[in-house]
């Protein structure tokens, strides 16, 4: 699933799931076994992301900056026209003192003010002394200082009042003010904080929008770098600008591929050393038989064949060894379980035993009881290896000793020994010792070599007895310690 | 002719050996590259047979040393390494032919007779002595057109004795290039196959020089 998702997601660039598209196109490719763990990925659009939380931020604040703007605006407003209608009563309450028979006559206003205003002077007998028109002759308010008010159908617009008596307590004035007026002021203010704010909002979204597209264009041209590569093409990506966030990517991504590259190399060599080893034995069989067909006597003839059979043997002992070589594959896990060493030493032996008597060498088991954690097969693949290569390379009449203990196993011979400076190298595929008659493989110390590797073993080689042969020991991990699985 | 085969292949080896003989070439087979340079400072061979991955001394090393020493015999790589730099850096370090393993012995063996062809200054495949005309690759000897029945002792004696035509070869000589290490010749052997040829070819066709060897006049 992951290839078309990902080729989509690269023929769509206009979009953000590039980025990580194109990552997964890289996995799928380079490591195909990590596909189905990669559509387990959640993805998202970072442009999106960004988007979103800018915008929200900006709105938040914004929104914020209203509401504390309308709360106060709406707070000063009240006191300034609170502070008016105080003025105002007592102005009515001066002049009622001194003119209040004439102000009875007050005469018609014009009809807006009447709805905006309206005042009432009473008595303290309790008379009506002056009011404005189409006022109520009851009562507005009945407190002093300020009070709220319905009108008279009980409905809003309601009225703000103010009551004030003079100061020897003989008028009181009531001022009323419409709310309407005053709620229509502060709503118009707020509407004017609002809108910059509704028409920026978009505004700034779709400036962020087309900025995140070219903030992220980097990516793109990193994108497109990796995305035009051949899989053969592992050199490190090195784009000429790049943003310093995805530098942790670029750096990871030029990490696998040097890696990659490694292993790469590594199984190209190990596949041309294994054809090149095969070429010898093949061109030892069609020697063979070419000389067989013309064999000028029974004799040549059955020695040809004798050494056809031998060639075929190695050939196939070869093709085995190589087999067993690639299925240790460094990316699978160890399967894990309980490996009882002494068993597998006996199992060996015995299977040994036989070509031990042929080549008259005492083959020796020495096993105390031993469990490693480990895979059964493999760890008889490694003790195969040694013990075989023990008989293989130690002179008729010599001995092979195999030691097991606790965490540990040891194979001891009397043959030729490796010397130190060899020691190295000897782990190397196809490496063998100068001078040896013995038709080895070639590969197996590399086959033990990876095999321990993968259990976390150490494989050490010294000399046998009294400085004769060679001593291999391979040492496992302690029980009690967690085993190191995969050695990749 | 003699070669020397250098192989550490124990079935490779004796099967080019083998075949080799059967081929009519005398034939000495050594397993490391020090048994190789020791074979070839102290006995005359007319062709090696060089494996490039030797014990002891690499086939490389091997044909430097020889060069450098002065000997011009043919040298015809065999082995496994294929690509171009092997086969570049083989034929410029001395060597005159590059094969690579898996060889068929037909081939190889041409090969051989065309490097020991070249090497006598001869671009002719076939050896023609008055109406003497003998092939090498097919093993074939005609008398003025008709066919002469030799051993292959016989056959690789008067093969080297053409190819030298007009020198005295001596008996060690002529012994050395028929023979290999194995099969040690009886003290006589040699004058018995210089007997069967006269008789077949005509008594005046080798001289003797008493004491010195054989030589057939140019």
């Amino acid at each position: 699933m992951t290839v078309p998702l990902a080729a989509s997601a690269l023929a769509d660039k206009s979009d953000n799931e590039w980025i990580f598209g194109t990552a997964s196109h890289l996995a799928g490719s380079a490591v195909p076994g990590r596909t189905e763990r990669e559509d387990m990925t959640i993805w998202f659009s970072l442009r999106r992301r960004l988007l979103l939380l800018l915008l929200g931020g900006v709105s938040v604040c914004w929104l914020g900056t209203l509401v504390w703007s309308y709360v106060d605006t709406h707070h000063e407003i009240d006191e300034l026209l609170d502070s008016q209608l105080v003025l105002e009563a007592q102005t009515l309450l001066a002049l009622s003192g001194h003119e209040a028979d004439e102000m009875l006559d007050l005469g018609e206003t014009d009809h807006r003010s009447q709805k905006r205003l309206r005042f009432q002077i009473w008595t303290d007998t309790g008379q009506l002394a002056l009011h404005s028109p189409a006022t109520p002759r009851v009562p507005l308010a009945s407190a002093d200082g300020f009070s709220e008010g319905t009108d008279a159908e009980g409905k809003h617009p309601y009225w703000r009042y103010y009551g004030q008596w003079n100061e020897d307590r003989t008028l009181h004035v009531l001022v009323g003010e419409n709310r309407h007026d005053r709620d229509d002021l502060i709503g118009k203010i707020a509407w004017r904080l609002l809108l910059p704010a509704m028409l920026g909002l978009p505004l700034l979204g779709t400036w962020l929008w087309f900025a995140t597209r070219r903030g992220l264009r980097p990516l793109n041209a990193v994108a497109d770098q990796i995305a035009a590569r051949e899989p053969q093409h592992l050199k490190p990506v090195e784009p000429a600008t790049a943003p310093e966030e995805i530098r942790p990517l670029i750096e990871s991504i030029n990490h696998l591929f040097a890696r990659v590259e490694q292993t790469l190399e590594s199984e190209r060599r190990f596949t041309a050393d294994a054809a090149h080893e095969l070429r010898t034995p093949l061109a030892a069989l069609a020697a063979q038989a070419q000389v067989a067909i013309r064999a000028r006597d029974d004799n040549e003839r059955q020695h040809a064949f004798d050494q056809l059979v031998a060639s075929s043997r190695r050939a196939s002992r070869l093709v085995d060894q190589l087999l067993t070589l690639a299925r240790l594959d460094p990316a699978q896990a160890v399967p894990l379980g309980s490996v009882s060493l002494d068993g597998l030493a006996e199992d060996i032996c015995a299977m040994h035993g036989a070509l031990a008597l042929e080549k008259d060498i005492a083959l020796e088991l020495d096993a105390l009881p031993a469990t490693v954690c480990g895979d059964c097969d493999m760890l008889r693949i490694l003790l195969r290896n040694l013990v075989d290569n023990a008989i293989r390379y130690t002179p008729a009449g010599g001995r092979v000793s195999v030691v097991v203990w606790a965490d540990a196993l040891c194979v001891t011979d009397t043959g030729p020994g490796i010397p130190v400076s060899e020691r190295e190298r000897v782990f190397d595929r196809f490496h063998r010792l100068a001078g040896q008659d013995t038709e080895g493989s070639g590969l197996g110390l590399s086959i033990v070599a990876r095999i321990a590797e993968r259990h976390g073993a150490r494989v050490e080689l010294d000399t046998g007895d009294n400085g004769q042969g060679l001593r291999v020991t391979v040492t496992f991990p302690s029980n009690d310690r967690p085993k190191p699985g995969d050695a990749s | 002719m003699r070669v020397l085969l250098v192989e550490d292949d124990p079935q490779l080896g004796d099967g080019l050996m083998v075949g080799l003989r059967q081929a009519g070439f005398a034939v000495d087979w050594v397993k490391d590259g020090v048994a190789a340079d020791v074979a070839l400072a102290t006995e005359p061979f007319g062709l090696m047979i060089l494996d490039l991955g030797l014990p002891k001394l690499a086939g490389m090393d091997l044909l430097r040393r020889v060069r450098a020493r002065g000997q011009d015999l043919p040298v015809l790589i065999l082995t496994a390494r294929d690509g171009i730099p092997d086969k570049i850096a083989g034929l410029d370090g001395g060597a005159d032919d590059f094969l690579v393993k898996p060889v068929d012995l037909d081939e190889l063996a041409a090969r051989i007779r065309a490097l020991a062809r070249r090497a006598a200054g001869r671009a002719m495949p076939v050896l023609r002595h008055g109406g003497l005309v003998l092939d090498p690759a097919a093993h074939h000897v005609t008398l003025d057109d008709l066919p002469v029945e030799l051993s292959t002792r016989e056959f690789s004696l008067l093969h080297v004795l053409l190819e030298n035509a007009g020198r005295v070869m001596s008996r060690a000589q002529l012994e050395s290039s028929i023979y290999g290490w194995r099969d040690e010749p009886d003290s006589n052997a040699l004058e018995v196959h210089v007997h069967h040829l006269r008789r077949k070819l005509g008594p005046e066709f080798i001289r003797t020089l008493r004491g010195v060897g054989y030589t057939i006049g140019k």
